[in-house]
């Protein structure tokens, strides 16, 4: 489970920054959700 | 390990915190428990170039040493300074609006790679291939995602996973997630 920053909504790179972390991740094998953690949104 | 840090860290340095420093882990709310296991105090201003390695801008009126943990024990060499400039504005969190010349949120030494932030109370959880892993951007947020329960590591921004210059995951994966290994 990934859980970036609330701006993760709002910012493009952000965005792209965890979507490409990712593509990283299952790239080694995991099984990845992004989600936010309550009071990060 | 740079000598200061290491004072820093030690039993004969006292691991106080500045009343602004501790009121800023409980609006995030960490607790006392976790703040002590995690090596977390204050520096003292006499320490600060020292400890970064260069001279801070002066609107920094002070810096709280949030140490990395290190799985195997002790603490790595890598740490973030939390930046406090005595004006509530700027210690409060940046935001997506706000222009890139705001000032830092946190320092560390200079050249120095990223590196995950353990979390001392859940390392064998997170260590466990069993048990889901929570990636959570920011120190402060791992921590208390940690005091929950979850198996929480920490990254220090959204592109502080990889190795620099490549898309390559940190080496520290390796510690918690072999190669092959379920995640």
């Amino acid at each position: 489970m990934i859980c970036p920053d609330g701006d993760v909504q709002s910012n493009p790179d952000v965005e792209k920054g965890a979507a490409d972390f990712a593509e990283a991740l299952e790239a080694a094998g995991a099984n990845v959700q992004i989600k936010l953690l309550p009071g990060a949104a | 390990m740079n000598l200061t840090l290491e004072f820093l860290l030690s039993s004969i340095f006292a691991s106080g915190l500045a009343p602004a420093h501790r009121a800023d882990l409980e609006k995030s709310g960490i607790t006392e428990v976790t703040r002590l296991a995690q090596g977390i105090r204050s520096v003292p201003p006499s320490d600060f170039h020292r400890l970064l390695g260069f001279r801070v801008s002066t609107p920094i009126i002070s810096l709280m040493l949030l140490p990395y943990p290190d799985p195997a024990g002790g603490y790595l060499t890598m740490f973030q300074a939390r930046c406090f400039y005595g004006d509530t504005k700027r210690d409060e969190p940046a935001t997506a609006t706000k222009k890139k010349a705001e000032p830092p949120k946190y320092l560390q030494p200079r050249g120095m790679g990223p590196r995950l932030y353990f979390v001392r109370s859940v390392l064998s959880q997170v260590m466990d291939l069993a048990v889901s892993l929570y990636l959570v951007e920011g120190q402060k947020k791992t921590m208390a995602a940690a005091q929950l329960g979850f198996a929480a590591v920490g990254f220090a921004g959204i592109n502080a996973w990889h190795v620099r210059g490549s898309y390559r995951l940190l080496d520290d994966f390796a510690q918690i997630r072999s190669s092959g290994a379920a995640w």
